[in-house]
Protein backbone atom coordinates (compact mmCIF):
# COMPACT_ATOMS: atom_id res chain seq x y z
CA UNK A 1 0.00 0.00 0.00
CA UNK A 2 1.44 3.69 -1.10
CA UNK A 3 0.02 6.83 -0.26
CA UNK A 4 1.74 9.51 -2.59
CA UNK A 5 -0.22 11.92 -1.01
CA UNK A 6 1.19 12.28 2.46
CA UNK A 7 3.01 15.49 1.89
CA UNK A 8 5.44 15.00 5.02
CA UNK A 9 8.43 12.48 4.34
CA UNK A 10 9.54 10.19 7.25
CA UNK A 11 12.85 12.41 7.32
CA UNK A 12 10.55 15.19 8.04
CA UNK A 13 8.21 13.58 10.98
CA UNK A 14 10.47 11.48 12.93
CA UNK A 15 12.67 14.45 13.74
CA UNK A 16 9.65 16.46 14.70
CA UNK A 17 8.34 13.66 16.77
CA UNK A 18 11.38 13.13 18.81
CA UNK A 19 11.75 16.32 19.61
CA UNK A 20 8.06 17.57 20.45
CA UNK A 21 6.93 20.67 21.30
CA UNK A 22 4.73 22.81 19.37
CA UNK A 23 5.77 21.72 15.98
CA UNK A 24 4.43 18.92 16.53
CA UNK A 25 0.83 19.37 15.98
CA UNK A 26 0.59 21.08 12.40
CA UNK A 27 2.74 18.27 10.98
CA UNK A 28 0.19 15.38 12.59
CA UNK A 29 -2.57 17.35 11.63
CA UNK A 30 -0.95 17.36 7.65
CA UNK A 31 0.07 13.52 7.74
CA UNK A 32 -3.39 12.42 9.30
CA UNK A 33 -5.25 14.82 7.00
CA UNK A 34 -3.54 13.40 4.09
CA UNK A 35 -4.06 10.08 5.32
CA UNK A 36 -7.78 10.64 5.01
CA UNK A 37 -7.29 11.24 1.21
CA UNK A 38 -5.47 8.31 0.73
CA UNK A 39 -8.33 6.51 -1.12
CA UNK A 40 -5.86 3.03 -0.99
CA UNK A 41 -5.46 2.98 2.81
CA UNK A 42 -9.31 4.03 3.44
CA UNK A 43 -10.20 0.98 0.56
CA UNK A 44 -7.81 -1.34 2.27
CA UNK A 45 -8.88 -0.83 5.98
CA UNK A 46 -12.93 -1.16 4.40
CA UNK A 47 -12.66 -4.23 2.85
CA UNK A 48 -10.31 -5.35 5.73
CA UNK A 49 -13.45 -5.06 8.30
CA UNK A 50 -16.04 -6.36 5.15
CA UNK A 51 -13.76 -9.15 4.71
CA UNK A 52 -14.00 -10.22 8.86
CA UNK A 53 -17.21 -9.58 9.28
CA UNK A 54 -17.91 -5.78 9.69
CA UNK A 55 -20.10 -3.49 7.75
CA UNK A 56 -19.24 -0.48 5.91
CA UNK A 57 -20.30 1.72 9.21
CA UNK A 58 -18.47 0.09 10.98
CA UNK A 59 -15.49 0.32 8.61
CA UNK A 60 -15.82 3.99 9.19
CA UNK A 61 -16.20 3.93 12.69
CA UNK A 62 -12.79 1.99 12.24
CA UNK A 63 -11.27 4.60 10.12
CA UNK A 64 -11.93 7.12 12.98
CA UNK A 65 -11.15 5.58 15.67
CA UNK A 66 -7.70 3.64 13.94
CA UNK A 67 -6.53 7.55 13.04
CA UNK A 68 -7.63 9.08 16.09
CA UNK A 69 -4.99 5.87 17.64
CA UNK A 70 -2.49 7.17 15.52
CA UNK A 71 -2.46 10.42 16.02
CA UNK A 72 -2.06 9.61 19.83
CA UNK A 73 0.63 7.48 18.95
CA UNK A 74 2.65 10.18 17.11
CA UNK A 75 2.01 12.30 19.99
CA UNK A 76 3.41 9.95 22.08
CA UNK A 77 6.91 9.19 19.91
CA UNK A 78 5.25 5.71 19.46
CA UNK A 79 6.14 5.57 15.73
CA UNK A 80 9.12 4.91 14.74
CA UNK A 81 9.83 4.44 11.41
CA UNK A 82 10.13 0.87 11.01
CA UNK A 83 7.29 0.34 8.34
CA UNK A 84 5.52 3.57 6.25
CA UNK A 85 3.34 5.39 8.06
CA UNK A 86 0.16 4.40 6.08
CA UNK A 87 0.92 0.86 6.83
CA UNK A 88 1.59 1.77 10.29
CA UNK A 89 -2.06 3.22 10.19
CA UNK A 90 -3.42 -0.26 8.53
CA UNK A 91 -1.48 -2.10 11.68
CA UNK A 92 -3.82 -0.05 14.26
CA UNK A 93 -6.99 -0.35 12.24
CA UNK A 94 -6.56 -4.08 11.68
CA UNK A 95 -5.68 -4.39 15.45
CA UNK A 96 -8.49 -2.48 17.14
CA UNK A 97 -10.68 -4.67 14.65
CA UNK A 98 -9.62 -7.51 16.26
CA UNK A 99 -10.40 -6.13 19.56
CA UNK A 100 -13.45 -4.98 18.53
CA UNK A 101 -14.34 -8.84 17.31
CA UNK A 102 -12.71 -10.30 20.55
CA UNK A 103 -15.14 -8.09 22.50
CA UNK A 104 -18.12 -8.92 20.62
CA UNK A 105 -17.57 -12.97 21.27
CA UNK A 106 -16.61 -11.74 25.04
CA UNK A 107 -19.94 -9.71 25.37
CA UNK A 108 -21.95 -12.51 23.40
CA UNK A 109 -21.03 -15.26 26.09
CA UNK A 110 -21.70 -13.06 29.11
CA UNK A 111 -25.44 -11.58 27.86
CA UNK A 112 -26.09 -15.25 27.18
CA UNK A 113 -23.34 -17.82 29.04
CA UNK A 114 -25.78 -21.18 28.64
CA UNK A 115 -26.48 -20.71 25.18
CA UNK A 116 -23.49 -19.18 22.57
CA UNK A 117 -25.64 -17.33 20.06
CA UNK A 118 -23.72 -15.83 17.24
CA UNK A 119 -23.82 -12.10 16.93
CA UNK A 120 -25.09 -10.81 13.14
CA UNK A 121 -22.12 -9.90 11.58
CA UNK A 122 -23.07 -6.59 10.40
CA UNK A 123 -24.40 -5.70 13.97
CA UNK A 124 -22.33 -2.14 14.62
CA UNK A 125 -23.63 -2.14 18.81
CA UNK A 126 -19.33 -2.20 19.62
CA UNK A 127 -19.26 -3.03 23.25
CA UNK A 128 -18.34 -0.44 25.15
CA UNK A 129 -14.58 0.18 26.13
CA UNK A 130 -13.96 -0.39 30.17
CA UNK A 131 -11.34 1.61 30.15
CA UNK A 132 -12.79 4.53 29.00
CA UNK A 133 -16.10 4.00 30.99
CA UNK A 134 -13.65 5.13 33.90
CA UNK A 135 -11.67 7.65 32.12
CA UNK A 136 -14.96 9.23 30.96
CA UNK A 137 -16.23 8.87 34.52
CA UNK A 138 -13.29 10.99 35.60
CA UNK A 139 -12.81 13.65 32.74
CA UNK A 140 -16.46 14.77 33.61
CA UNK A 141 -15.61 15.55 36.90
CA UNK A 142 -12.48 17.86 35.76
CA UNK A 143 -13.27 21.60 34.91
CA UNK A 144 -12.81 22.45 31.20
CA UNK A 145 -9.65 24.70 32.01
CA UNK A 146 -7.72 22.04 33.69
CA UNK A 147 -8.79 19.74 30.19
CA UNK A 148 -7.84 22.06 27.69
CA UNK A 149 -4.63 22.55 29.51
CA UNK A 150 -4.19 19.07 29.75
CA UNK A 151 -4.52 18.42 26.47
CA UNK A 152 -2.14 21.31 25.31
CA UNK A 153 0.48 19.88 27.53
CA UNK A 154 -0.03 16.61 26.20
CA UNK A 155 0.19 17.65 22.85
CA UNK A 156 4.15 18.65 23.32
CA UNK A 157 3.80 22.47 24.30
CA UNK A 158 6.23 23.65 26.44
CA UNK A 159 4.91 25.33 29.17
CA UNK A 160 5.79 28.97 27.56
CA UNK A 161 3.99 28.28 24.79
CA UNK A 162 0.80 27.45 26.49
CA UNK A 163 1.65 31.02 28.48
CA UNK A 164 1.64 32.09 24.98
CA UNK A 165 -1.48 30.75 23.54
CA UNK A 166 -3.48 31.55 26.93
CA UNK A 167 -1.72 34.97 27.70
CA UNK A 168 -0.73 33.90 31.11
CA UNK A 169 2.81 33.96 32.21
CA UNK A 170 5.04 30.99 32.40
CA UNK A 171 4.81 30.70 36.26
CA UNK A 172 1.03 30.84 36.28
CA UNK A 173 0.69 27.70 33.70
CA UNK A 174 2.62 25.85 35.99
CA UNK A 175 0.47 26.52 39.16
CA UNK A 176 -2.79 26.11 37.20
CA UNK A 177 -0.88 22.62 35.78
CA UNK A 178 0.03 21.50 39.29
CA UNK A 179 -3.04 22.21 40.53
CA UNK A 180 -5.65 20.24 37.71
CA UNK A 181 -2.96 17.37 38.86
CA UNK A 182 -4.12 17.31 41.73
CA UNK A 183 -7.74 17.72 41.38
CA UNK A 184 -7.36 14.61 39.30
CA UNK A 185 -5.30 12.78 41.87
CA UNK A 186 -7.91 13.95 44.05
CA UNK A 187 -10.93 12.41 41.85
CA UNK A 188 -8.88 9.53 41.57
CA UNK A 189 -8.84 8.52 45.56
CA UNK A 190 -11.99 9.61 46.24
CA UNK A 191 -13.22 7.21 44.50
CA UNK A 192 -12.29 3.88 45.84
CA UNK A 193 -13.52 2.05 43.00
CA UNK A 194 -11.48 4.10 41.10
CA UNK A 195 -8.48 4.45 42.83
CA UNK A 196 -8.12 0.28 43.34
CA UNK A 197 -8.92 0.12 39.67
CA UNK A 198 -6.27 2.31 38.55
CA UNK A 199 -4.07 0.70 41.25
CA UNK A 200 -4.42 -2.41 39.56
CA UNK A 201 -3.85 -0.94 35.94
CA UNK B 1 11.05 14.70 48.43
CA UNK B 2 10.46 17.71 46.70
CA UNK B 3 8.99 16.73 42.49
CA UNK B 4 9.16 20.23 40.90
CA UNK B 5 12.50 19.69 39.25
CA UNK B 6 10.86 16.38 37.73
CA UNK B 7 7.87 17.09 36.49
CA UNK B 8 9.11 17.97 32.44
CA UNK B 9 11.35 15.21 32.85
CA UNK B 10 8.49 12.81 34.36
CA UNK B 11 6.63 14.10 30.54
CA UNK B 12 9.73 13.24 28.57
CA UNK B 13 10.46 10.12 30.38
CA UNK B 14 7.15 8.95 29.52
CA UNK B 15 7.39 10.12 26.07
CA UNK B 16 10.81 8.47 25.09
CA UNK B 17 12.28 11.74 24.48
CA UNK B 18 15.11 11.49 27.44
CA UNK B 19 18.52 11.03 26.09
CA UNK B 20 19.92 7.73 26.74
CA UNK B 21 22.13 9.34 29.93
CA UNK B 22 19.24 11.44 31.06
CA UNK B 23 16.57 7.90 30.93
CA UNK B 24 19.58 6.14 33.05
CA UNK B 25 19.69 8.83 35.81
CA UNK B 26 15.98 9.58 35.89
CA UNK B 27 15.34 5.53 36.02
CA UNK B 28 18.22 5.71 39.00
CA UNK B 29 16.37 8.24 40.72
CA UNK B 30 12.74 6.29 40.60
CA UNK B 31 14.21 3.82 42.20
CA UNK B 32 15.11 5.79 44.85
CA UNK B 33 11.97 7.42 45.47
CA UNK B 34 8.95 6.37 46.41
CA UNK B 35 7.38 9.82 45.54
CA UNK B 36 8.48 9.54 42.68
CA UNK B 37 7.34 6.50 41.61
CA UNK B 38 3.88 7.32 42.78
CA UNK B 39 3.94 10.82 41.05
CA UNK B 40 4.72 8.36 37.23
CA UNK B 41 2.01 6.33 38.19
CA UNK B 42 -0.26 9.27 38.68
CA UNK B 43 1.09 10.66 35.50
CA UNK B 44 0.28 7.62 33.85
CA UNK B 45 -3.07 7.13 34.24
CA UNK B 46 -3.27 11.26 33.59
CA UNK B 47 -2.00 10.57 30.13
CA UNK B 48 -4.16 7.88 29.38
CA UNK B 49 -7.35 10.18 30.23
CA UNK B 50 -5.76 12.57 27.82
CA UNK B 51 -5.04 10.76 25.52
CA UNK B 52 -9.15 9.77 25.28
CA UNK B 53 -10.10 13.08 25.02
CA UNK B 54 -7.60 14.15 22.78
CA UNK B 55 -8.74 10.82 20.43
CA UNK B 56 -12.52 11.91 21.28
CA UNK B 57 -11.91 15.69 19.60
CA UNK B 58 -9.38 14.17 16.62
CA UNK B 59 -12.11 11.52 16.12
CA UNK B 60 -14.70 14.34 15.44
CA UNK B 61 -12.11 16.37 13.13
CA UNK B 62 -11.10 13.41 11.32
CA UNK B 63 -15.01 12.89 10.57
CA UNK B 64 -15.17 16.18 8.56
CA UNK B 65 -11.62 15.41 6.80
CA UNK B 66 -12.61 11.51 5.45
CA UNK B 67 -14.27 12.00 2.10
CA UNK B 68 -17.80 10.67 1.51
CA UNK B 69 -16.96 6.82 2.01
CA UNK B 70 -20.48 5.90 0.20
CA UNK B 71 -18.81 6.56 -3.06
CA UNK B 72 -15.19 4.21 -2.27
CA UNK B 73 -18.05 1.47 -0.87
CA UNK B 74 -19.65 1.58 -4.00
CA UNK B 75 -16.87 0.94 -5.68
CA UNK B 76 -15.38 -1.61 -3.73
CA UNK B 77 -18.71 -3.63 -4.39
CA UNK B 78 -18.31 -3.31 -7.82
CA UNK B 79 -14.85 -4.42 -7.58
CA UNK B 80 -16.15 -7.83 -5.91
CA UNK B 81 -18.98 -8.18 -8.10
CA UNK B 82 -16.27 -7.75 -11.05
CA UNK B 83 -14.11 -10.39 -8.84
CA UNK B 84 -17.26 -12.77 -8.52
CA UNK B 85 -17.72 -12.53 -12.29
CA UNK B 86 -14.01 -13.73 -13.26
CA UNK B 87 -14.34 -16.18 -10.56
CA UNK B 88 -17.54 -17.89 -12.24
CA UNK B 89 -15.76 -17.33 -15.51
CA UNK B 90 -12.93 -19.03 -14.41
CA UNK B 91 -14.75 -22.03 -13.13
CA UNK B 92 -16.40 -22.15 -16.19
CA UNK B 93 -13.28 -22.09 -18.50
CA UNK B 94 -12.15 -24.96 -16.58
CA UNK B 95 -15.02 -27.37 -16.76
CA UNK B 96 -15.23 -26.44 -20.71
CA UNK B 97 -11.64 -27.59 -20.51
CA UNK B 98 -12.54 -30.60 -18.75
CA UNK B 99 -14.93 -31.49 -21.02
CA UNK B 100 -12.76 -30.65 -24.28
CA UNK B 101 -10.21 -32.93 -22.87
CA UNK B 102 -12.89 -35.95 -21.94
CA UNK B 103 -14.48 -35.87 -25.06
CA UNK B 104 -10.84 -35.75 -27.34
CA UNK B 105 -11.83 -32.11 -28.44
CA UNK B 106 -8.20 -30.54 -27.52
CA UNK B 107 -5.61 -32.79 -28.56
CA UNK B 108 -2.24 -32.07 -26.91
CA UNK B 109 -0.30 -33.80 -29.07
CA UNK B 110 -1.62 -32.74 -32.26
CA UNK B 111 0.76 -32.42 -34.57
CA UNK B 112 2.30 -28.72 -36.06
CA UNK B 113 1.92 -30.14 -39.45
CA UNK B 114 -1.59 -31.71 -39.64
CA UNK B 115 -2.85 -29.50 -42.39
CA UNK B 116 0.22 -30.46 -44.26
CA UNK B 117 -0.56 -33.97 -44.30
CA UNK B 118 -4.35 -33.90 -44.49
CA UNK B 119 -3.57 -31.76 -47.89
CA UNK B 120 -1.15 -34.24 -49.26
CA UNK B 121 -2.10 -37.85 -47.74
CA UNK B 122 -4.49 -39.64 -49.69
CA UNK B 123 -5.33 -43.40 -48.82
CA UNK B 124 -4.95 -45.99 -51.71
CA UNK B 125 -8.42 -46.76 -51.89
CA UNK B 126 -8.25 -46.56 -55.40
CA UNK B 127 -5.09 -48.34 -55.83
CA UNK B 128 -7.19 -51.70 -53.81
CA UNK B 129 -9.97 -51.06 -56.24
CA UNK B 130 -7.46 -51.59 -59.53
CA UNK B 131 -5.13 -53.82 -58.37
CA UNK B 132 -5.25 -57.02 -59.84
CA UNK B 133 -3.84 -60.05 -59.00
CA UNK B 134 -2.26 -63.01 -60.62
CA UNK B 135 -1.91 -65.23 -57.90
CA UNK B 136 -1.03 -68.78 -58.71
CA UNK B 137 -1.54 -69.86 -54.71
CA UNK B 138 -5.09 -69.18 -53.84
CA UNK B 139 -5.07 -68.99 -50.27
CA UNK B 140 -2.24 -65.88 -50.41
CA UNK B 141 -4.91 -64.40 -53.04
CA UNK B 142 -7.53 -64.75 -50.61
CA UNK B 143 -5.35 -63.53 -47.93
CA UNK B 144 -4.91 -60.14 -49.90
CA UNK B 145 -8.37 -59.75 -51.00
CA UNK B 146 -9.00 -60.44 -46.92
CA UNK B 147 -6.44 -57.58 -45.57
CA UNK B 148 -7.70 -55.30 -48.62
CA UNK B 149 -11.57 -55.64 -47.05
CA UNK B 150 -9.83 -55.51 -43.47
CA UNK B 151 -8.21 -51.94 -44.93
CA UNK B 152 -11.19 -50.74 -46.25
CA UNK B 153 -13.54 -51.50 -43.22
CA UNK B 154 -10.47 -49.13 -41.67
CA UNK B 155 -9.32 -52.01 -39.46
CA UNK B 156 -6.09 -51.29 -39.97
CA UNK B 157 -3.61 -53.31 -37.83
CA UNK B 158 -5.29 -56.55 -38.94
CA UNK B 159 -4.97 -55.40 -42.51
CA UNK B 160 -1.01 -54.67 -41.31
CA UNK B 161 -0.99 -58.30 -39.56
CA UNK B 162 -2.07 -59.49 -42.57
CA UNK B 163 -0.09 -57.78 -45.41
CA UNK B 164 2.87 -58.48 -43.70
CA UNK B 165 3.16 -62.23 -44.20
CA UNK B 166 3.93 -61.21 -47.84
CA UNK B 167 7.05 -61.65 -49.30
CA UNK B 168 9.37 -58.36 -49.21
CA UNK B 169 9.38 -58.35 -52.80
CA UNK B 170 5.90 -58.44 -53.39
CA UNK B 171 5.80 -54.28 -54.11
CA UNK B 172 1.65 -53.83 -54.28
CA UNK B 173 1.33 -55.81 -50.63
CA UNK B 174 4.11 -53.91 -49.05
CA UNK B 175 3.35 -50.49 -50.03
CA UNK B 176 -0.22 -51.43 -48.98
CA UNK B 177 1.42 -52.27 -45.23
CA UNK B 178 3.02 -48.78 -45.27
CA UNK B 179 -0.15 -47.02 -46.04
CA UNK B 180 -1.35 -49.76 -42.89
CA UNK B 181 0.87 -48.93 -40.64
CA UNK B 182 0.31 -45.22 -41.43
CA UNK B 183 -3.18 -44.86 -40.93
CA UNK B 184 -2.52 -46.97 -37.79
CA UNK B 185 -0.65 -44.27 -36.57
CA UNK B 186 2.83 -45.87 -36.63
CA UNK B 187 4.63 -43.55 -38.41
CA UNK B 188 8.06 -45.26 -37.60
CA UNK B 189 7.17 -48.24 -39.50
CA UNK B 190 4.93 -46.41 -41.97
CA UNK B 191 8.29 -44.73 -43.28
CA UNK B 192 10.46 -47.95 -43.71
CA UNK B 193 7.86 -49.65 -45.30
CA UNK B 194 7.61 -46.31 -47.95
CA UNK B 195 11.28 -46.22 -48.32
CA UNK B 196 11.73 -49.96 -48.92
CA UNK B 197 9.21 -49.46 -51.76
CA UNK B 198 10.77 -46.74 -53.05
CA UNK B 199 13.81 -48.80 -53.12
CA UNK B 200 12.14 -51.56 -55.39
CA UNK B 201 11.91 -49.23 -58.10
CA UNK B 202 8.41 -50.54 -59.21
CA UNK B 203 4.96 -48.66 -60.24
CA UNK B 204 4.71 -47.30 -56.79
CA UNK B 205 8.05 -45.59 -56.61
CA UNK B 206 7.14 -42.14 -56.41
CA UNK B 207 4.50 -42.28 -54.54
CA UNK B 208 6.40 -43.86 -51.95
CA UNK B 209 8.54 -41.62 -52.17
CA UNK B 210 6.18 -39.02 -51.83
CA UNK B 211 4.77 -40.59 -48.65
CA UNK B 212 7.87 -40.74 -46.85
CA UNK B 213 7.47 -36.75 -46.72
CA UNK B 214 4.09 -37.50 -45.47
CA UNK B 215 5.71 -39.67 -42.80
CA UNK B 216 8.35 -37.49 -41.38
CA UNK B 217 5.64 -34.05 -41.43
CA UNK B 218 3.60 -36.91 -38.97
CA UNK B 219 6.85 -37.91 -37.09
CA UNK B 220 7.75 -33.50 -36.76
CA UNK B 221 11.11 -34.74 -38.35
CA UNK B 222 11.96 -32.64 -40.78
CA UNK B 223 15.72 -32.78 -40.78
CA UNK B 224 18.33 -33.41 -43.40
CA UNK B 225 16.67 -36.64 -44.61
CA UNK B 226 13.28 -35.18 -45.44
CA UNK B 227 14.62 -31.81 -46.88
CA UNK B 228 16.99 -33.90 -49.25
CA UNK B 229 13.86 -35.87 -50.19
CA UNK B 230 12.15 -33.19 -50.81
CA UNK B 231 14.46 -31.13 -52.75
CA UNK B 232 14.93 -34.17 -54.64
CA UNK B 233 10.99 -34.40 -55.52
CA UNK B 234 10.36 -30.60 -55.65
CA UNK B 235 13.51 -30.03 -58.35
CA UNK B 236 12.33 -33.36 -60.43
CA UNK B 237 10.42 -31.85 -63.23
CA UNK B 238 9.55 -35.45 -64.21
CA UNK B 239 7.98 -36.58 -61.28
CA UNK B 240 4.76 -36.64 -60.69
CA UNK B 241 4.62 -35.36 -56.88
CA UNK B 242 6.87 -32.61 -57.95
CA UNK B 243 3.91 -29.67 -57.48
CA UNK B 244 3.29 -31.07 -54.15
CA UNK B 245 6.66 -31.41 -52.84
CA UNK B 246 6.75 -27.71 -54.28
CA UNK B 247 3.51 -26.49 -51.74
CA UNK B 248 5.07 -28.29 -48.73
CA UNK B 249 8.59 -26.69 -49.36
CA UNK B 250 6.43 -22.98 -49.98
CA UNK B 251 4.87 -23.52 -46.44
CA UNK B 252 7.66 -24.84 -44.27
CA UNK B 253 9.34 -21.67 -45.63
CA UNK B 254 6.71 -19.56 -44.72
CA UNK B 255 6.16 -21.14 -40.91
CA UNK B 256 10.42 -21.67 -40.40
CA UNK B 257 11.41 -18.74 -38.38
CA UNK B 258 15.04 -18.93 -39.22
CA UNK B 259 14.14 -18.32 -43.18
CA UNK B 260 14.59 -14.67 -43.07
Amino acid sequence: MKCPNISVSQQELLPTLQLGGAAMKPVIDTVVRDLCQCHEFLRTVIQHVRKNGGSNQDAEDLLQEGLAQLVANLYENKYRGESSLENYAFGICKFKWANVLRKKSRHMQLVDSDRLVKLNPADPSIPPSEDEEWIWTILGQMNEGCKDLFKLVYQGFTRKEIGGQLNLAEQTVKNKISSCRQQFSRLVKADPELHQYFSKN
Amino acid sequence: MDLDPYIVQIDLYLSDRLSEGERESFEQMLTQSKDLQTELQNRKLERKAIQALVKNEYKDQIKGWLPDLNTLNKEIDRQKQAETLYMWIAAASVIILLISIIFGAWKEDASPNQDLIANHYQAPLKELNDVVRGETDQAREDAFFQARNAFLAQEYGIAAELWAGFPATDEAANYFLAHSYFLNGDYRQALEGFAWVADLGGRYEEKAEFYQLICYLALEDTGEVFQSILQAIASDADHSFQLAAREIEENMSAVDPDDD
